[in-house]
């Protein structure tokens, strides 16, 4: 049984596809048409699980476990304790909160890259093609059947995949595969490996990784409003409870595993204090439930000053409020490169991938999530996605020791993101009475939290970005979004300086230029005469 | 005449007299080929005629409001049609201001190995065969390139070569002046004094008939890092060099020494200070700063190539340099993959995402400004002392002493010159600081951080830092377990 459940619709109408999906699945009746004419209303509210912020018991992790989890498939797992044992074998190198405590302790940015494959020589013969160009920590991409818990398709494509020698889809179907397969990725080679999965409910992949030996894991509730269209966040964040948990208790019987709270989002134009806000109420959830290692993330925007500034109200943010919350915390900051758009010309994909790198540098990043040369085009091939990782080595090698410096530009920035994502997690305790779960769902539900450009049905959709004039992202309306009127004044104003340098554009004909910015603007200045006369 | 004593005495400066300046052409170009029997009021008018988007002046002023420096690539075919072919690819590509490179074989006055180059069908020659370009051909440069066109003159004596660029069109003068030449023999350098006068005489002739002229000068070094206050002074002395014969519009190009901080506080100290000397003595000049995207050794994977480049790119925009000039496939090395295209569109790519932003103001880059600051003023001031007032003799001692000579450290083993070496952070600063007129306070400094290096590395002898510094760049692709489980 899911206990996922299907959002309801935020203040929009439905398009045809939306309504047709809910009447299906019995979320609406036809002859309720309040939101226009091909729309109707959501029925009830039978979807929202009660969510608290309180740590499960090991009981109700167990049943959970027994009951939801186990019973989506049919797999090889076992007890937790004998993914426990597999853990313990690994080498110091291969694990997760080594790599990152050295690479501190070192002054080394840790550098992971990302790669699924559904066939498991391809997927092993890229991660140890990445290990040679110099990557730490070894990622596996989990494929769209798995993430969308359509195991059977994902059986069948690996069936497929497995008849024609060539991955089918993208990714790697772990629950098709299970745990002793998965065990072969671990053993050849000697890096700690990662998962990276976006999905509305990752319990049994996750579980099936963490036996084989992974010890890196990624994602939260607040990031997959990003990639899920029905999921209510009551439904993602009792799920995440459930992998946090998972976590918690490797670590509890001495199997540390690492966690990043990825907030890149929909990695387009997303203004710094959601994303900020978004890693840190995942982690906060996710420390509720004992996660120790934690890695709290910010999606690069390209703004040397504005990412600087993110990353370290991040930093100081995520040591001031996490510690609140749970003793023992090892507190990490990974940075992914550019997230959207990307050039489909191979030295205009470096120049992106190494701002990215370069950003990182000078932000002290721990840990940088690397692009590949690929990423206009889809899967990226091994040699390009290990050229991502070399050339971001070689970046982090050449800038080693340097870091931006404190400035009074830099300080008007690290102001004006602190500011508002107080603001964001104060309204969200406020909404929760104190309840940071409960609030983040009402804060997702009301606008508080509002991912630009997000495909969630419950995300208000109302805040709207744009770009400056100097590249750094602000709000071109910030909808219910609680930002500050210092902030929004200050937004304005740089917004309406180049939205006057450009009459001829209408502000919304501009978000979409910086959409595609990265894609199709490199080769031409940014900028027209009349914005640089406006300087 | 005056000796530049304090900062706000001005003094006496010597030009070339007209007369003499006519007389020293006349005898010039009358031994040379016939085709240059043009006039100089021609000269003048083909320049006057050119578009604004040929004039490198113009362009450069642009940036002034752009926020975003032009990119300057070179050419370096000796093949006089390869060498037009390349112009139209690199414009094509995105280059914005594109500089005509002379064959080595004319640094050293050999001009027939420079015009056997392409001989036979290959090129057998660095750069262009251009003194063996007709002035038509010559002309056909300017003709060919969409964009402004540069010469570059690192030779003994580029009088000739002068004359005919600016007389075709070409609207910049890149390199030349005995400092530009300190990697051929001292003699050869202290012997070209006069004629660079001549050139920066040329350059002032234009501009006093309202030709704007670029003059642009390099740092040149045989080490792949050079201490700032040292590029600084080569380019302050040869700035001025030139400003006293009438140059007025003056480019002037640091190299990257492939630290964010430190590289953008040396482009923005070699403008103040240029500024403030030419003003000292009285110059009318215009200061406009440039980048040189890293000018050492460069190692062969394209990745690692790649992030080089891309660090150059992103150090001149953040400077608020007005040029970056961008390497050649050539000079990145024989073993790059990379072609020209891939450069220009990766340099490019990384100069639009970074237009508009810059180095925010800190109390570091203040700091870094105000160290490089102070050392370039002990090395100018005593370089010009030495002078007694002439610019020239300046210039000569300068090149005498060759304290201003960085040779590849290790291969030199002498004391007698200062030899560079990282900081702990991967600022550039002096290992060794020779005959350098540095206060004690300067040099201690430098020694503080070389001693902190040193600590910081396992060296098994101090310098060994020294040497792991020339190859900068080749070996910083390991991981974290490579270095800390192997």
């Amino acid at each position: 049984m899911l206990t996922m459940g299907v959002c309801e619709p935020a203040s929009r109408a439905l398009w045809p596809h939306e309504f047709q999906y809910l009447q299906r699945h019995n979320f609406v009746s036809s002859d309720e048409s309040k939101f226009g004419s091909n729309g109707g209303t959501v029925k009830n509210d039978q979807s929202r699980p009660t969510v608290k912020n309180e740590q499960w018991s090991i009981d109700r992790f167990l049943r959970v476990r027994n009951d939801e989890v186990l019973t989506q498939a049919d797999t090889d797992l076992k007890d937790v304790e004998s993914g426990v044992e597999a853990h313990l074998k690994l080498k110091p190198h291969q694990h997760a909160d080594v790599t990152m405590r050295v690479g501190r302790e070192m002054g080394i940015t840790v550098v992971q890259p990302r790669h699924g494959d559904t066939l498991i020589a391809i997927q092993i013969a890229a991660m140890q093609s990445l290990e040679e160009a110099g990557a730490d920590i070894l990622s596996t991409v989990t494929d769209p059947y798995t993430r969308q818990l359509e195991f059977a398709n994902a059986a069948k494509a690996l069936e497929e995949s497995e008849r024609v020698g060539r991955s089918m889809v993208s990714g790697y179907p772990v629950v098709a595969m299970g745990v002793e397969r998965t065990k072969e990725i671990v053993a050849s080679v000697s890096k700690p490996c990662s998962v990276r999965m976006a999905s509305k409910d990752s319990r049994l992949a996750k579980e099936i990784y963490l036996a084989a030996g992974y010890t890196y894991m990624f994602m939260g509730p607040v990031q997959n409003l990003a990639y899920e269209k029905w999921a209510t966040p009551e439904a993602l964040i009792q799920n995440y409870q459930y992998d946090d948990r998972l976590i918690a208790y490797y670590g509890e019987l001495g199997a540390p595993v690492v966690k990043e709270f990825p907030a890149t989002l929909t990695g387009t134009l997303v203004p710094p204090c959601i994303a900020v806000a978004s890693s840190l109420l995942d982690a906060m959830l996710a420390v509720t439930q004992g996660v120790k290692h934690i890695v709290v993330n910010y999606g690069m925007l390209g703004n040397l000053v504005q990412d600087v500034a993110a990353m370290r109200v991040l930093r100081t943010l995520a040591n001031e409020k996490l510690t609140q919350l749970g003793d023992d915390l090892e507190i990490y900051l990974a940075v992914p490169q550019w997230m959207g758009d990307f050039p489909h010309d191979d030295p205009q994909a470096y120049a992106v991938i190494l701002n990215g790198a370069f950003n990182a540098a000078m932000g002290e990043a721990d840990e940088v999530i690397t692009k590949s040369l690929d990423e206009a085009f889809g899967v990226p091939s091994k040699q390009s996605n290990a050229a991502g990782v070399r050339t971001t080595r070689q970046m982090l090698g050449l800038l080693k020791g340097q870091r931006l410096e404190d400035s009074p530009e830099l300080e008007e920035e690290i102001d004006d993101i602190r500011l508002s994502v107080n603001a964001i997690l104060d309204a969200v305790v406020r909404l929760g009475e104190g309840d940071v779960a409960v609030g983040t769902a009402a804060a997702i539900r009301g606008g508080i939290i509002d991912v630009p450009f997000s495909p969630n049905l419950c995300n208000a959709s109302r805040a709207m970005p744009i770009r400056d004039l100097n590249g750094a992202v602000r709000w071109l309306d910030p909808g219910d979004v609680p930002v500050p009127d210092s902030v929004r004044l200050r937004h304005k104003h740089l917004v309406g300086r180049r939205l006057k340098t450009r009459p001829e554009k209408s502000p919304l004909n501009l978000v979409t230029e910086d959409i595609t910015g990265f894609s199709k603007g490199l080769s031409v200045d940014r900028s027209t005469p009349r914005e640089h006369a406006a300087r | 005449m005056k000796r530049p004593g304090s900062r706000d005495e001005t003094v006496e400066t010597r030009q070339i007299p007209e007369d003499d300046f006519v007389a020293e052409r006349t005898k010039l170009l009358g031994s040379s080929l016939s085709e240059c029997e043009f006039n100089f009021n021609q000269s003048v008018e083909i320049q006057n005629e050119l578009p604004q988007s040929k004039k490198s002046v113009y362009l450069v002023q642009s940036r002034e409001s752009v926020q975003r420096p032009l990119l300057l690539a070179s050419v370096m075919d000796s093949d006089f049609q390869a060498h037009l072919s390349s112009i139209s690819a690199l414009a094509s590509q995105g280059a914005e201001f594109i500089c005509s490179q002379v064959a080595n074989a004319h640094r050293t006055h050999d001009p027939d190995i420079a015009s056997g180059g392409s001989r036979d069908g290959f090129e057998s020659v660095k750069g262009s065969n251009v003194l063996s370009f007709s002035v038509a051909e010559i002309g056909q440069i300017v003709a060919q390139a969409p964009t402004p066109s540069q010469v570059r003159l690192d030779v003994g004596d580029g009088r000739k070569l002068a004359e005919f660029a600016l007389a075709t069109g070409f609207t910049s003068v890149l390199g030349g002046s005995p400092l530009g030449i300190l990697d051929l023999p001292v003699s050869l350098a202290v012997d070209s004094v006069h004629n660079w006068q001549y050139v920066e005489r040329l350059v002032g002739a234009y501009e006093a008939r309202n030709v704007d002229v670029l003059r642009a000068f390099k740092t040149v070094s045989e080490s792949p890092i050079v201490p700032p206050s040292v590029a600084i002074s080569q380019l302050v002395l040869n700035s001025l060099f030139a400003a006293e014969q009438g140059a007025r519009h003056l480019l002037l190009i640091v190299a990257s020494n492939l630290h964010l901080c430190q590289d953008v506080a040396t482009v923005r100290v070699v403008k103040r200070l240029a500024g403030e000397y030419a003003e000292r003595y009285g110059f009318n000049t215009e200061i406009y700063s440039g980048f040189q995207i890293w000018n050492g050794p460069y190692p062969s994977n394209e990745s690692d190539v790649s992030a080089i480049l891309v660090l150059g790119a992103i150090t001149a925009a953040l400077s608020g340099s007005h040029v970056v000039d961008v390497p050649t496939n050539g000079q990145i090395g024989p073993l790059s993959t990379l072609t020209s295209r891939d450069i220009i569109h990766m340099t490019k790519a990384s100069l639009v995402i970074e237009s508009m932003q810059k180095y925010p103001d800190s109390s570091a880059l203040h700091l870094e400004e105000s160290l490089i600051e102070a050392e370039s003023r002990c090395l100018l001031d005593s370089l010009l002392n030495a002078g007694e007032g002439s610019l020239p003799s300046a210039l000569e001692s300068a090149v005498k002493s060759e304290n201003l000579s960085i040779p590849v450290p290790g291969l030199v083993p002498s004391s007698k010159y200062a030899v560079p070496i990282r900081d702990n952070t991967g600022a550039v600063r002096f290992f060794n600081t020779a005959s350098l007129p540095f206060s004690q306070e300067i040099k201690d400094f430098n020694k503080e951080c070389v001693a902190k290096r040193v600590e910081s590395g396992s060296w098994n002898y101090e310098y060994e830092a020294v040497l792991w510094d020339t190859s900068a760049g080749q070996f910083l692709t390991k991981s974290i377990s490579e270095l800390a489980f192997n």
